[in-house]
């Protein structure tokens, strides 16, 4: 029976509008899945290469990619320069992948009981800001070691331009006197690593 | 088949396939670019291949482009099929064909019941014109000899002059009626005196020939509108499934209706004659490749978008990207048809043109002698193509030179 002007009318506009739906359905199905997979994903991107402890200051070495996320595909993980210099708020052992809640811009500085901070410039020793870290120890001397086996609670990197580099090292309350004054000549000596 | 015939046009020449091959490439740089965005090995390889030294990057983008040069060769061998099936002439079933061209038939009905109504408008408006040029001459000429005017404008008439301000469509009703009023008060008024309600008089007299002008002058246009829209866009009754196919069906039916001529036979022996008018043909070239153009980026936004909407969801990859992608994707598919459709049409003008310019000469270079009338050219061309197609044995007197 020949189909009458209305139903193919009908019909053909139907397979119109359809093909439209079908798009904005598969459209919507693609955001959901994106959307979904992306809360449960881009956290774990990256796994410690090692244990690092609270206020590490992280360098490239310190994480890789999980080995069960496929290396080839990754548009929406952050990359290794949006981690780098960034320091931890929790500790992290060997292989737990890295949390973007636990990465903090600022230092994260852990000080001990009767303890004090000190500020102890880099510029004539940058070659330490990458092997200095949160719980290296290091000697402080010129001529005769002041401070022997100090221990470094942060490295603070330069906000702007230039290559101002601070180690904050945990000293007892009174030793900062033994470097006032002459801290220009002063220079940290690596002792643990 | 006309369709592969129109494309050997284009496919000797080496501008057209340097033409053709920049959607390819946009395209590949573009899936060049969501690959680089997603994926790490991809990324290193791009780095590798920056980081190979002058010499050798050059020898590589050499052997790069040779192969978008290859893919592009073998893509306009596709172009006759892939301009068809959006001309929906592929769609294997009679009954999704007859679907999807229902669309267009209604649409044909209605321009050609508009058609009809403005083509009996203008014929109703013109006769009307002469009618009331008569009357109220006639009545303007009896006013005169009376020496007095007491006349004062009618509210229907500013609101005319309004309609006509504004570009409103005014009815012969209300012309009617105006026309009716100012010949009665013409016959009772001297509009020729110095006085103001006879200098309003005559104002308005030139004013209401002014608005049968105007109407008459929409008339026309609404008539030179569907017209085109008939003759632009559909080929008679034969209707396609698209828009595009509607239009490629317009030269080969021109044709056809006008001198009996198929198109799809005689079209490789009449761009032979046509050559020979170099301006004329390079126009030809020039269409066909800007609508092959855009027939291509139909296509490679079309598998783009497809694509991209497809494999980023299944990858869980580039959110953002992924908005982009099938945000933009269906408008830029849409404008690229769209600016399609009127290259088409240009073309499919061209295409007629050749018809009516060429036709002659060709006869001439088959050495047929010319038609006396144009009766007589549509059996010519008739007893050709049985001759040419069906190998029929009527006989033809030629031309010794």
């Amino acid at each position: 029976m020949p189909a009458s002007r209305k139903s193919l009318l009908v019909l053909g506009n139907t397979i119109r509008v359809g093909i439209i739906v079908f798009y904005l359905a598969w459209v919507g199905v693609g955001f959901y899945i994106l959307h979904y997979k992306t809360m449960n994903r881009v956290h774990s991107q990256y796994v410690a290469t090692a244990d690092l402890p609270v206020g590490h200051r992280l360098r490239a070495s310190d994480f890789t990619i999980h080995p069960t996320v496929c290396p080839t595909v990754d548009a929406d993980r952050l990359s290794p320069s949006q981690l780098t210099g960034k320091y931890l708020s929790h500790s992290y052992t060997t292989g737990k992948p890295l949390q973007r809640s636990d990465l903090s811009v600022a230092p994260v500085i852990v000080l001990g009981d009767k303890k004090m901070r000190y500020v102890f410039p880099l510029q004539k020793q940058l070659d330490l800001v990458e092997s200095l870290n949160t719980g290296s120890h290091v000697d402080v001397c010129w001529k005769v070691c002041v401070l022997e086996n100090a221990r470094v609670l942060s490295i603070v990197g330069p906000s702007g331009q230039g290559a101002e580099y601070y180690a904050i090292l945990e000293i007892a309350a009174g030793e900062d006197t033994n470097v006032a004054g002459e801290i220009a000549n002063y220079r940290l000596f690596l002792r643990n690593e | 088949m006309f369709g592969t015939l129109l494309d050997k046009l284009q496919s000797i020449f080496s501008k057209s396939l340097v033409i053709g091959s920049i959607p390819l490439l946009a395209f590949l740089v573009l899936h060049g670019l969501v690959i680089y965005h997603i994926s790490d090995a991809f990324r290193a390889r791009v780095q590798w291949y920056f980081g190979l030294g002058t010499g050798k990057t050059a020898e590589l983008t050499m052997v790069l482009l040779l192969g978008v040069a290859v893919i592009s060769y073998v893509l306009s061998t596709l172009s006759v099929f892939l301009r068809e099936v959006i001309e929906g002439k592929h769609l294997h079933f009679a009954w999704l064909e007859d679907a999807l061209s229902q669309r267009y038939r209604e649409r044909l009905a209605v321009v050609e019941e508009n058609l009809a109504a403005a083509r009996r408008f203008r014929r109703n408006l013109r006769s009307f014109q002469e009618a009331s040029t008569n009357l109220m001459g006639k009545a303007y000429r009896t006013g005169q000899t009376t020496k007095v005017c007491a006349y004062q404008r009618r509210p229907q008439l500013t609101a005319l002059i309004d309609s006509r301000a504004a570009n409103q469509d005014i009815t012969l009703a209300q012309l009617e009626g105006e026309v009716n009023a100012i010949a009665m008060i013409l016959g009772t008024n001297s509009p020729e005196l110095d006085t103001d309600p006879s200098k309003n008089l005559d104002a308005d007299y030139v004013a209401l020939l002014g608005l049968i002008g105007y109407a008459l002058d929409k008339a026309d246009a609404e008539y030179v509108r569907y017209l085109t829209e008939s003759q632009f866009d559909y080929a008679g009754h034969d209707v396609a499934p698209t828009k595009m196919g509607n239009i490629s069906k317009i030269a080969p039916y021109y044709a056809s209706s006008r001198y009996s001529m198929n198109i799809d036979i005689f079209w490789t022996r009449l761009q032979k004659v046509a050559q020979a008018d170099t301006n004329f043909y390079a126009s030809l070239q020039d269409a066909k490749m800007q609508l092959d153009f855009l027939v291509s980026l139909i296509w490679h936004t079309l598998v783009f978008t497809l694509v991209w909407a497809i494999l980023l969801p299944l990858l869980t990859e580039a959110k953002y990207l992924y908005a982009i992608i099938v945000v933009t994707g269906p408008p830029s598919l849409w404008i690229w048809y769209l600016i399609a459709l009127q290259n088409y049409r240009a073309f499919s003008d061209l295409l007629r043109s050749s018809v009516d310019l060429y036709r002659l000469d060709l006869l001439k270079t088959l050495r047929i002698p010319l038609p006396a009338n144009a009766e007589q050219e549509r059996l010519v061309w008739e007893m050709l193509e049985r001759r040419v197609v069906y190998d029929d044995h009527s006989n033809f007197l030629l031309q010794s030179s």
